[in-house]
C-alpha cells in the first residue's frame, strides 16, 4: 500500500537508492546506461547539486500547506546528452510512488496542443466525476430546495464559475444516464466528439479559454480539499518553437503567463516545461518577448558534468553497480579504466552525461571480459602529468584547427563558460548550437553570442548585431577576425583567432594566467588586445 | 463447418460485427484466423455502477479510448449478433458471461514504437467483487492490460483472484507443438525407485560407474548392490549381468560386451559385468535426469513458496516464427509463486555438468530466447548430477557447499538474465540447494 506524501519525503528524492535495489534492477540501470538511454527509474543523479537542492527546497514548499505558494512552474533547459531525462524521470520516479501525486510526463511533440487540455489530459475522467460529486455535494447543505437550478446556482456563486460550467458539473454528479455523464465529463477534459456540445445547449465558443481554465481551477480546488496533488512534466518543450501556427505557439505563452498570474487560485499543480536546447528559440523571443523574460526568472539549467569530482562521482556510482551486478573487484584496475574511459572516442572534449555513462559501461564490459595486465605506474608522476599535459595541448590545438565553424563555435562556448567561473560568474544557460551563452556577472545578466564562420565579413558581423538588439540585457558578440574588423566601431565585439582561442584554453587550464575579470577575460581573446601587447 | 474469428483493421465487407476501425469476420477453420485470448479477474472492490468500473479502467491504464459513448449491456450484442449462429463456431460475446461491455482501444509501447489495438472489456459486479473478462487478440496486448490492472492492485492494496499468471500463457503460445514421447512401466518403475533417498544414493554410486566405464564391475556390484549380505532387490532389479570378452586383434586388445540377458552359470567367472535392462540405458541417458528433477521439485516442502506450474522437455520459438533454427529445447520449467509474486525458471539437467555445457547452454539461451525480445523467464538453472570441470565459488550459506551464479548478457536492448549452476550429492542436498537457489532468485531477481 502506497502513502501520502509528506514535505520531508523530498528531501530523500535525490538519495542514491543504490542498498535497495535488487540485482534486476541493477541490470535494468546498467542496461540503459551501455544503451545511452535514461533509466525508467533512476537511482542516482551524481551532479546537478545546485539544481538538486532548488527542486528539493521547491517540492518540500509545494507539499508543505503551511509554505505553498500554490501552483509551481518550472522551466528545466538542458544540451542534448546531459541527463535531462534522467533528471525529470528522478523527479516523476519518487512522486509516482506516493498515493495522493498524481505524477504524469506529457509530450509537447504535438504541434498546436492547448495547455490546458494536455493538463486535463493528465486528469482520469474518474478524477472528473469525483471532483464533480464533491462540488455538488459542498453546496447540497447550503442550498434552499434541491432543484437543480437551485443548486446550479449555488455552485455558480460559491465557486465563481459560468453557469454552462456549473450545469455540466451537476449532470455528471446528479444526472440519471450514464451516457450524458460520459459526454460532460468529455467536454470537461476537452476530448469530446463535435455531438455531444449540442447535447448540452453549448456553443463552441463556450468552450473557450475561460471555459478550461475555470474547468482545471475546480479540479485543483477538489484536489486541494483531497489532499491530492498534480505533478505534471511537460517534455520536450523546445518543440513549441517549432510549431509552424503563432497562433497556437502565443497561446501556450498567454497560457503559461495566465497561471504564473494565478498561483494563488491554482493550488495543488506543479508543473515543470523541460526542454533541449537543440532548437533555435528565438522565435519564442520575436514571438513574446514579455514571455521570455518571466520564463528567464522560472529557467534552471541542467548542467553537463562540469568538474572532474563529478566525472569521478558517476564512475563511482557505475562501477560499484557494475561489480555488484557481477560479482566482481574491479579496484586494482580503477586507474587504468579511467583512464581508457577518456581515451574513449565517444568522451572526444565532450562533458555531457550520456558520452560518459555509455564509455564507462564499455570499458568496464572491456576489463570483465578480457582484463587486460595492470600498467606500469610511471615512478615520475609529475613528468607523466607534464607530458600529458603538452599531449591534451596537442590535442585541442589540433581540435580547434581540424574543426568545422559548427564545432568551433561549441568549443568556443564551452572556453567561455570555464572563463565565465573562473572569473567568479555564473552561466545561466548555454545553448551552444546557437553559441549563445547566458551569463550573470556581478549580479548582471548578459548574454554572449559566439559567431563562428568561414567567411567573416562586414556585412555579415551589421546583420547579425541587428538581430541581436535586446531591450533588457547587455550583450557581448564573439567574432571571427578579419582584416578590415579594425575599422569597426563595435565596443561589444571580441574578434577572435585561433592563437587567441588556443592561448585562452591553455592558459585556463594550466591556470598561467588567471583572468580576474570578465573584461580580462574577453580582452583576452579579442586579437586586436594581443596586437596592442605585441606593440 | 467450425468457424473461427478473424480480427482486421479497416474495410471488410464480410464482418459480423464492426466497430470504431475494428472489423470482426468468421472465417473457415483452415483459414488464418486471430488467437483469442480470454483472461479473468476477480477483484475485491465495491463498486455499484458500470460506469465506475469504466472509469477504474481510464484511470489505471493511461492511454484507453473507449469506442461507445457509454458501457454497455453484453445481452444487447449476443442478440444483435450471435443469436442465429451455430454453435460450434467460435464466438465473441456469448462465453463473457458479464453483464456489461466494453470495446476498448489502448495504445502502448512496444520495441520502442506505439502499437494500438482492441480489446473487450466484460464486468459485472456484486456487493463484494467486480468480475472482469479481458478478451484479447494479442497477447502483449493482453499482458499490457493484465500488468496495469495487477500493479493498481498491488498499489491500492485490493485482493483479487486471477485464472492464471500472464507469462506462463505466453509461455504456452511459444511452444512448438511436438510428439510426446511416454515413458514405459520400467522407466516410471526405474524413476519411482530412484526417488527414494536410500535407494538414491546407492544409485548414485552406480550412476557414477555407469557414466564412467557403461557398466558395473561384478565386484562394485557386489559392494554397492548387497547389504548385510542381502541384495537390493529395489535397486539390482533394473540391472543384468553381460559377457565382457576380450578379444585379441593383430594389432591391439579389444573388449567386447555381449549383450544378453543370460544369467552366468560359473559364479566364479569374473568376466561378467552389470549394465542396465535393455531399454532403460537409454531412458537413463535422455529422460531420467529430467524426470528425477521434477518429481524432486514436485513433492518437497516448500514452505511459504508453491509450485504452480511444471512443463518438461517442451521446444519454443520465442522469435514466434516459423524458423527451425530459433527452436530451443528447455529440460524443465517451473512457476513457483510467493504471496502475490511468481518466478519462472527455466531448468537445464546435466547428467554430468562441466564448464563447457554451461557455457554453451548459456549461449543458446542468449540467442534463442533473450535475443528474441520475449524472455520471459526469471532466471536459469544449471543442474547436474556430477561435477565436472566446473568451478563452483559461492558458497550456499552455512555449508562447505558451493555453486555459480553469472549473468547471460543480451547484446541487444533486451535486457540480461541471471544463471545458476550446483551439482547434487542427495536428495536431500538438492532439495536443499534448489529451495536456496530458488530464495536468492526471489531475493534478488
Amino acid at each position: 500500500m502506497r502513502k501520502k506524501i509528506t514535505a520531508n519525503d523530498c528531501k530523500a528524492m535525490f538519495n542514491d537508492r543504490f542498498n535497495s535495489l535488487s540485482s534486476k534492477e541493477l541490470g535494468i540501470e546498467l542496461k540503459h546506461f551501455a544503451m545511452g538511454t535514461a533509466p525508467e527509474s533512476p537511482s542516482f543523479l551524481v551532479n546537478q547539486d545546485e539544481l538538486k537542492k532548488i527542486i528539493i527546497e521547491k517540492l518540500c514548499n509545494f507539499f508543505d500547506e503551511n509554505k505553498s505558494q500554490g501552483l509551481e512552474i518550472v522551466f528545466l533547459k538542458s544540451n542534448y546528452g546531459n541527463g535531462k531525462s534522467h533528471f525529470i524521470r528522478t523527479i516523476y520516479t519518487f512522486l509516482n510512488e506516493y498515493e495522493n501525486v498524481i505524477a504524469k510526463i506529457v509530450s509537447l511533440k504535438q504541434e498546436e496542443t492547448d495547455l490546458k487540455k494536455r493538463i486535463l489530459e493528465s486528469v482520469s475522467q474518474k478524477r472528473i466525476m469525483e471532483c464533480a460529486n464533491y462540488i455538488v455535494e459542498s453546496v447540497q447543505e447550503e442550498v434552499i430546495s434541491d432543484e437543480s437550478i437551485a443548486v446550479v446556482n449555488m455552485i455558480v456563486e460559491k465557486y465563481e464559475i459560468g453557469i454552462k460550467l456549473a450545469r455540466l458539473l451537476y449532470e455528471i454528479a446528479r444526472g440519471e444516464s450514464v451516457e450524458r455523464k460520459i459526454q460532460a465529463i468529455a467536454i470537461l477534459k476537452g476530448n469530446y466528439e463535435v455531438d455531444y456540445i449540442k447535447k448540452f445547449d453549448l456553443q463552441k465558443h463556450d468552450l473557450n479559454n475561460d471555459f478550461y481554465y475555470n474547468v482545471i481551477r475546480i479540479i485543483l480546488y477538489y484536489f486541494q480539499q483531497r489532499d491530492l496533488y498534480l505533478v505534471v512534466v511537460f517534455d520536450e518543450y523546445e518543440h513549441v518553437c517549432l510549431w509552424k501556427d503563432s497562433r497556437a505557439r502565443n497561446s501556450m505563452y498567454e497560457d503559461i503567463k495566465l497561471f504564473s498570474d494565478n498561483i494563488r487560485k491554482l493550488e495543488n499543480m506543479f508543473m515543470v516545461f523541460a526542454e533541449s536546447d537543440s532548437v533555435d528559440n528565438t522565435l519564442e523571443f520575436k514571438d513574446d518577448p514579455a514571455f521570455m523574460s518571466r520564463k528567464a526568472s522560472m529557467t534552471y539549467e541542467i548542467s553537463d558534468l562540469s568538474s572532474e569530482t563529478e566525472v569521478d562521482r558517476l564512475f563511482k556510482m557505475i562501477l560499484k553497480r557494475y561489480e555488484k551486478y557481477y560479482n566482481l573487484a574491479l579496484d586494482r584496475y580503477v586507474d587504468d579504466i579511467k583512464e581508457m574511459i577518456n581515451e574513449d572516442p565517444l568522451i572526444g572534449g565532450k562533458t555531457n552525461y550520456r558520452a560518459y555513462t555509455q564509455a564507462t559501461m564499455r570499458v568496464l564490459d572491456f576489463y570483465r571480459n578480457k582484463p587486460p595486465k595492470l600498467k606500469k605506474k610511471n615512478n615520475a608522476k609529475i613528468l607523466k602529468q607534464n607530458i600529458e599535459r603538452e599531449a591534451e595541448d596537442v590535442n585541442f590545438e589540433n581540435k580547434w584547427l581540424c574543426a568545422t565553424s559548427i564545432s568551433k563555435k561549441t568549443i568556443l562556448c564551452d572556453v567561455i563558460k570555464q572563463g565565465i567561473e573562473q572569473v567568479g560568474g555564473r552561466v545561466l544557460s548555454i545553448a551552444r548550437k546557437q553559441g549563445k551563452i547566458e551569463v550573470e556577472i556581478n549580479n548582471d545578466t548578459r548574454i554572449i553570442f559566439v559567431i563562428s564562420t568561414d567567411i567573416p565579413s562586414t556585412k555579415d558581423l551589421d546583420k547579425r548585431m541587428d538581430s541581436f538588439v535586446s531591450e533588457s540585457m547587455q550583450e557581448d558578440v564573439l567574432y571571427p577576425y578579419f582584416d578590415e574588423c579594425k575599422n569597426l566601431k563595435y565596443e561589444n565585439v571580441t574578434f577572435y583567432d585561433s592563437d587567441t582561442v588556443i592561448k585562452m584554453e591553455r592558459n585556463l587550464n594550466t591556470k598561467d594566467q588567471i583572468y580576474e575579470s570578465y573584461e580580462n577575460f574577453l580582452k583576452g581573446l579579442d586579437i586586436r588586445s594581443k596586437n596592442v601587447q605585441e606593440n | 463447418m467450425y468457424k473461427k474469428i478473424r480480427v482486421k483493421r479497416g474495410d471488410c465487407p464480410e464482418a459480423f460485427f464492426k466497430i470504431g476501425d475494428y472489423a470482426f469476420e468468421k472465417v473457415d477453420e483452415q483459414c488464418k484466423s486471430t488467437e483469442v485470448y480470454k483472461y479473468q479477474f476477480q477483484i475485491e472492490m465495491s463498486i455499484k455502477s458500470e460506469i465506475d468500473v469504466r472509469l477504474w479502467i481510464e484511470d489505471i491504464i493511461s492511454q484507453v479510448k473507449f469506442l461507445t459513448i457509454a458501457p454497455e449491456e453484453l445481452r444487447k450484442y449476443i442478440q444483435l449478433f450471435e443469436e442465429n449462429i451455430n454453435p460450434n463456431e467460435e464466438c465473441l460475446f456469448h462465453d463473457f458471461r458479464t453483464r456489461f461491455i466494453d470495446f476498448v482501444v489502448i495504445k502502448y509501447e512496444v520495441n520502442k514504437e506505439m502499437k494500438e489495438d482492441i480489446f473487450l472489456y466484460g464486468y459485472s459486479m456484486d456487493e463484494k467483487y467486480v468480475y472482469i473478462v479481458v478478451k484479447a487478440f494479442s497477447l502483449i496486448t493482453l499482458s499490457e492490460v493484465y500488468t496495469c490492472i495487477i500493479k493498481n492492485c498491488l498499489a491500492q492494496d485490493l485482493k483479487f483472484i486471477l485464472d492464471e499468471d500472464i507469462r506462463w500463457i505466453r509461455l504456452n503460445s511459444y511452444k512448438v507443438k511436438d510428439d510426446m514421447q511416454m515413458p514405459s512401466a520400467q522407466d516410471k518403475e526405474f524413476l519411482k525407485k530412484t526417488l527414494v533417498p536410500t535407494n538414491f544414493d546407492t544409485f548414485y554410486k552406480i550412476f557414477r560407474q555407469v557414466d564412467a566405464e557403461g557398466f558395473l564391475s561384478k565386484k562394485l556390484y557386489h559392494e554397492y548392490l548387497y547389504r548385510d549380505g542381502k541384495p537390493l532387490k529395489q535397486v539390482s532389479k533394473f540391472f543384468s549381468p553381460y559377457w565382457k570378452l576380450s578379444s585379441s586383434m593383430p594389432e591391439k586388445t579389444k573388449n567386447i560386451l555381449y549383450l544378453h540377458d543370460e544369467v552366468p552359470e560359473d559364479e566364479h567367472i569374473d568376466s561378467y559385468v552389470y549394465a542396465f535392462k535393455p531399454g532403460l540405458m537409454k531412458y537413463y541417458l535422455q529422460n531420467w535426469f529430467e524426470d528425477f528433477t521434477l518429481r524432486v521439485v514436485q513433492d518437497m516442502d516448500w514452505g511459504s513458496y508453491s509450485v504452480v506450474h511444471s512443463m518438461k522437455g517442451c521446444r519454443f520459438n520465442f522469435f514466434n516464427n516459423d524458423d527451425e533454427n530459433n527452436v530451443r529445447e528447455i529440460d524443465l520449467i517451473i512457476e513457483i509463486q510467493k504471496n502475490n509474486c511468481s518466478k519462472i525458471i527455466a531448468i537445464e539437467c546435466k547428467k554430468t555438468l562441466s564448464r563447457k555445457e554451461i557455457q554453451m547452454t548459456n549461449k543458446k539461451s542468449k540467442e534463442k530466447v533473450l535475443e528474441s525480445g520475449n524472455n520471459i523467464f526469471d532466471a536459469f538453472i544449471h543442474i547436474g548430477c556430477f561435477k565436472g570441470d566446473v568451478e563452483f565459488d559461492i558458497p550456499f550459506n552455512g555449508t562447505r557447499e558451493k555453486y555459480k551464479q553469472g549473468i547471460i548478457n543480451a547484446e541487444s536492448d533486451s535486457y540480461d538474465a541471471p544463471f545458476y549452476a550446483f551439482t547434487i550429492k542427495s536428495i536431500g542436498d538438492y532439495q536443499k540447494k534448489i529451495f536456496y537457489i530458488i530464495e536468492e532468485i526471489f531475493k534478488n531477481w
